[in-house]
């Protein structure tokens, strides 16, 4: 189980994020960028998975300037503020947050970055933007096409569910690999957006299990 | 926590009581929570609080009553063996009666779940109760008892690997019977959903009742939220 910590951003605001310190050999940290509805039961529940599979684990609450601590309900209202605090978040300043929590774990080792959702979209931004990633691994997030034509700087994998009604997968995979032809785009046929999320009307048992399997086969050889 | 409630069984008219927790915010469906051998304990109100807060209207039904008001006991061998005798002395149809006015008692959806001896009281109402929408059944060692009978409603079925009290062989029966229905296994002893147990293990029970909420929420407990 994990705690909450602060950590400071370029810009010298102090956020929360959730951290859980990694079982038996530490192989590296992972940084875990939220869905749209804040630090939630979903997210630390992520944290202290990765945190149990042997990597220290932190998710910064990407929404502190904005709302401190926020958590929203999977429902319309939670919905609806999640996406209001998602867009007062510039991206600008979502990735010098993912760069600040990347300082903070890489005197300890290689960093890594796995995103959901919105947090997808900065996984995918944060592996073309910023140096010091080892690997990034980037769930279902809905900015990936529009910016599909960057090149990621380290090894990066995207998983998509061919159920999410938002997220047109496969035209995603053809823009991604048009620019990225190294770049595997995994599609999931049984799972909807949030396929990950233990949300029972969200998650796939078994495409969460072969996702996150691929990714810490990255994270393994990265 | 519960508030108590009365109802009466289809079986005789007996009329026994039962503990019920409200929904918190919008109602997925109603949930019958069946007791194991211990009765309904403590363990087993905040499992039923637990599926309140998951948006289902609990009833977890006193199947003791009638030799037994307000049975409740621990899990020390002298609570073990009251439980199994009572378990004992509570006939099937009887069992089926009481869990028919609780499944009536409750808006639909109705969904049944069950622990131990409730396990195998669940692979019941899902054989004889009318307007059961899904079951899920945690460790019932009698389902074998109650094989030649078929579930009327999609139910899973969860045992632990190291039960010693279930073989998996009795396990492979009831899956050669019923191919078609989903066996759950889970490196963990019996009753590991209760942390009251030396055999709790944490993450199967979390697994495991993940996958419950799941089969009810594709069984007509969604919400229709995202």
């Amino acid at each position: 189980m994990g705690e909450m910590i602060k950590i400071k951003g370029a810009d010298g605001f102090e956020f929360g994020a959730y951290h859980a310190a990694p079982a038996g050999e530490r192989k590296g940290g992972v940084i875990v960028i939220q869905e749209v509805f804040g630090i939630d039961q979903h997210v630390r529940r992520d944290v202290d998975r990765w945190a149990s599979l042997g990597y220290e684990a932190i998710a910064p609450s990407m929404y502190d300037r904005s709302a401190p601590g926020f958590e929203a309900a999977h429902d319309p209202e939670g919905i609806q503020a999640g996406l209001a605090h998602m867009r007062a978040t510039p991206m600008e300043q979502a990735l010098a947050d993912v760069a600040a929590v990347r300082d903070h774990l890489s005197p300890r080792g290689k960093v890594f970055v796995v995103g959901y959702c919105w947090g997808g979209s900065v996984t995918w931004l944060a592996a073309c933007e910023l140096d010091g990633i080892a690997a990034a691994s980037s769930y279902y997030g809905s900015m990936v096409k529009a910016n599909a034509d960057k090149r990621p700087r380290c090894p990066t994998i995207i998983h998509l569910g061919r159920l999410d009604a938002g997220i047109p997968c496969d035209e995603v995979k053809t823009a991604v690999q048009a620019a990225n032809p190294g770049v595997p785009v995994y599609i999931y046929d049984d799972a909807g957006h949030g396929f990950n999320n233990e949300d029972p009307a969200r998650w796939s048992e078994a495409s969460s299990a072969l996702a996150r399997q691929r990714t810490l086969d990255l994270f393994a050889k990265a | 926590m519960g508030e108590a409630i009365r109802l009466r069984s289809g079986f005789d008219g007996f009329e026994f009581s039962a503990c019920r927790s409200a929904p918190r915010n919008a109602r997925r469906g109603g949930l019958v929570l069946i007791q194991e051998i211990f009765g309904v304990t403590d363990h087993i109100r905040e499992l039923a609080d637990g599926f309140a807060e998951d948006g289902y209207e609990v009833i977890a039904p006193s199947l003791y009553d009638r030799l037994e008001p307000g049975f409740a006991v621990g899990y020390d061998p002298e609570g073990t063996a009251r439980g199994v005798a009572h378990s004992q002395a509570t006939p099937w149809d009887q069992v089926a009666g009481d869990l028919s006015a609780v499944v009536a008692a409750l808006k639909p959806p109705v969904f049944v779940a069950g622990y131990c001896w409730g396990g195998a009281a669940t692979w019941l109402a899902a054989c004889r109760c009318e307007g059961v929408a899904a079951a899920s059944a945690f460790y019932g060692r009698r389902i074998s008892e109650l094989m030649d009978e078929a579930p009327r409603c999609p139910i899973i079925l969860h045992f632990g690997r190291n039960d010693a009290s279930i073989p998996l062989e009795r396990v492979e029966e009831i899956r050669e019977r019923h191919p078609d229905i989903p066996i759950h296994l889970y490196d963990a002893g019996h009753g590991f959903v209760s942390d009251r147990r030396s055999d709790h293990h944490a993450d199967a029970a979390r697994l495991a009742r993940l996958r419950t909420l799941q089969l009810f929420t594709n069984s007509g407990g969604g919400r229709g939220d995202m």
